[in-house]
Formats: structure tokens, sequence, C-alpha cells
């Protein structure tokens, strides 16, 4: 029988699955692009499985959606302090400080995460509506990701970041953005991500080019290029920045925008 | 379109062999729900679905924060408040009237 093979994470699941082993996504349902090309992020069942080496998530809730971790012994994954939920008494935790501490802090950014290492069980959520994005990482891939929509990745994954200039909420403004930059060392890494309301994913190709509202940003394939780019005069908009971005490889966009404000 | 289906919503012949209604994107054939005074409840709009309107469609995506993607043809225009846009083609005419305005063979995507 022919495996099968997944529209989201393009992993070839072995036949009579009906969610994919790496990601969650459904298997068995129709796939829904819009005309223009955007797909919805998959909505995973409830207490869909998925597996990463030998970590093992499962999506529980719909509304405000919680990452449920099994950990076999020596697997560790990592999140930031705040998204913790809950934990088995066998899971070890252990505070990490992140490169750049200081500048991460003037920026409002997290400073430091957690490490969880197993045997055992521990939930992350972003305690926020939206959708839960698996983002099943190949090696030396890297993936670029707002500030702020981190939820956990397993701990063979980099985590750096970048910032961008002049890139801000049309409307709430800000001194640019920052971007969260992951790569996965030598195996495949596991990374979750929370997106504010509905979460659609489209595939640039070699200079295409789009323009999107700031606050709907939220990953890309790092070859794919992101640049301020003026919203012309004449339309209403005041000193306000397309975010312009041009392939090739993924973008993902968020339907809702939370702001945050810096200290 | 079939001349005998009404939409019960936007009160318009629609088309009955579709899964939702053309003109307002509301799915066909679904039982309405009244409560005992006479409200009725709003079937909520299908992931994707179509509405089309003079040259242009706009499509419904999302279910949590639904996105309204517009498909305009040329010489069409629709117009939204500041806020709500979320992409838009390179090549999309945004202009500033009453209420900013898009068209001209453009594709946009607007939330609410």
């Amino acid at each position: 029988m022919e495996r099968i093979a997944c529209s989201w994470c393009h992993y070839e699941n072995e036949p009579g699955r009906t969610s994919c082993g790496t990601c969650g996504a459904p298997l068995d349902v129709a796939n829904t692009v819009s005309e223009s090309g955007w797909q919805s992020a998959p909505r995973l069942r409830e207490m869909a499985e998925f597996r990463v080496g030998n970590i093992t998530c499962q999506i529980a809730g719909q509304v405000v959606p919680v990452a449920e971790f099994t950990l076999a012994a020596g697997d560790t994954i990592f999140f930031e302090q705040h998204t913790l939920l809950w934990k088995e008494r066998t899971v070890c935790l252990t505070g990490k400080n992140l490169k750049q501490r200081g500048q991460r802090m003037i920026a409002g950014m997290p400073h430091a995460v957690i490490e969880a290492q197993g045997p055992g069980r521990i939930a992350v959520t972003r305690d926020a509506s939206g959708e839960v994005v698996v983002l099943p990482l190949h090696p030396e891939v890297e993936t670029d990701v707002r500030g702020h929509a981190f939820l956990a990745a397993s701990a063979n994954v980099g985590y750096d970041f970048i910032r961008i200039e002049k890139l801000a909420s049309m409307f709430h403004g800000g001194p640019g953005m920052y971007l969260d930059r992951f790569v996965a060392n030598q195996a495949q890494g596991l990374l979750l991500l929370h997106g504010y309301g509905n979460v659609f994913q489209r595939r640039l190709g070699p200079g295409e080019k789009i323009l999107v509202e700031p606050g709907g940003f939220l990953y890309k394939d790092a070859p794919v290029t992101i640049h301020p780019v003026p919203v012309p005069k004449g339309t209403g908009f005041r000193h306000a920045n397309w975010a312009e971005l041009i392939g090739p490889g993924r973008v993902g966009i968020q339907s809702m925008y939370v702001h945050r404000h810096t200290s | 379109m079939s001349s005998d289906y009404v939409c019960p919503y936007c009160r318009l012949p629609s088309d009955a062999s579709g899964s939702t209604c053309p003109n307002c994107g509301a799915p066909v054939h679904v039982a309405e729900l009244r409560d005992d005074e006479g409200w009725v409840e709003q079937p909520p709009i299908r992931d994707m679905a179509r509405i089309r309107f003079g040259q242009s469609q706009c499509q419904i995506a999302g279910t949590y924060v639904p996105v309204a993607e517009m498909s305009l043809a040329q010489g069409d225009q629709v117009y939204f408040s500041h806020h709500v846009l979320l992409w838009t083609d390179p090549w999309t005419q945004l202009a500033r009237g009453r209420w900013p305005k898009a068209g001209t063979g453009a594709k946009l995507e607007c939330r609410w």
C-alpha cells in the first residue's frame, strides 16, 4: 500500500493513519487552500498524537489550546517560563539564560527559557485563543518567528533572534520587530508556535512578493526576505510600513493581532 | 442556477446545487433555527465559502477569526476601515476616499 504524504509537513506516513505522525495534521480531510494559495493551518483533532524523536506531543483544547508532551528519560524541551501549565514530579526543570540577555530584556523579549527534562509529562499554553502551529524542522533549515509566538521546541533546536527596523503594527507602532530564529541541529527538531486567531501559510516562489500588515506576520523560512516598505501617501496610513516578503519559501500569517507594550 | 431555491438569509434566488449561497455565503439547505421570540440564528459561513459580487469574488477563510479574501476584477472596488487590512498583492491600488478603497484587478484580504 502507498504511504500517505502529509500536506502540511510532507512526511510520508504509513498506510492506515488518520493523522500525521510528525505534525498531527489530519490525513483524511481535504486540504483547505484559498484562491490566493493560503493554506489553513491544520486543525488538529483533539488528542491527536505526533512524535519527533522520543518526544510525543498532543494538542488538547480548541479555543485556548494546550500542548502536552511525554518525554522519555533524558529528552528535553524548552519553553518560556510563563507558558508552563502543569508537569509531573519526575520532570526536571532548569532555567537557561539566552544569549544577549540585556538586549532582549530592553526589547521586551524573554531573556531566559525553562528546560524540561524527562521522564514524564508536561504541558504548556500561551493562555490565549488561537491555534497551535506544529513545524517539524529539518536539520540546518532556519525558521524566523515573530516575537511572543514561540510556544515550545525540542532541545536540539537552536534559538537566536534578529531585529527588523521600522516594522511594527501599523496602528500601535513600536521600535521595530524582533524575530526569533530557530534551527534544528543534526536531527529533525520540533517547533510549536501559537498564532492568534486563525493561521494561514503560503509558499512564495523565487522573487514572488507579498505585502503583509506587520501585525499579521507570524513566521517565514529564512530564505524569505522581509523588509519594511512605506505605505504610499494618500491612503490615510500615517508613517506606516508594510512587511514586504519576497520568496522563495513559506510565509505564515495570523488573522488576529494582540499588541504587547514593551517597557 | 435553480429558480425555485431562495436563500433564507439574503432572500435572493440562489443555487441549491452548491453547498453555500453564492450571494451571501450562507450554507444551503440548513434547517432554520428560530427561537420562541422569532430570532433566527445565522448559520456560520463555511470555511472557504465563496461570495460573488459584480465580476469579483470574496472568499471567507478561517473559523475563529475569519478573514475575507477579495479577488477584484478590473475596475471593481471595495472599501473598508484602515485597521482591517491584513495583506495585499504589491500591485493592489489603495486610495484614500471617505474610506480607503482598493481596486483594479487586485487581491487583498481583510479581517475583523
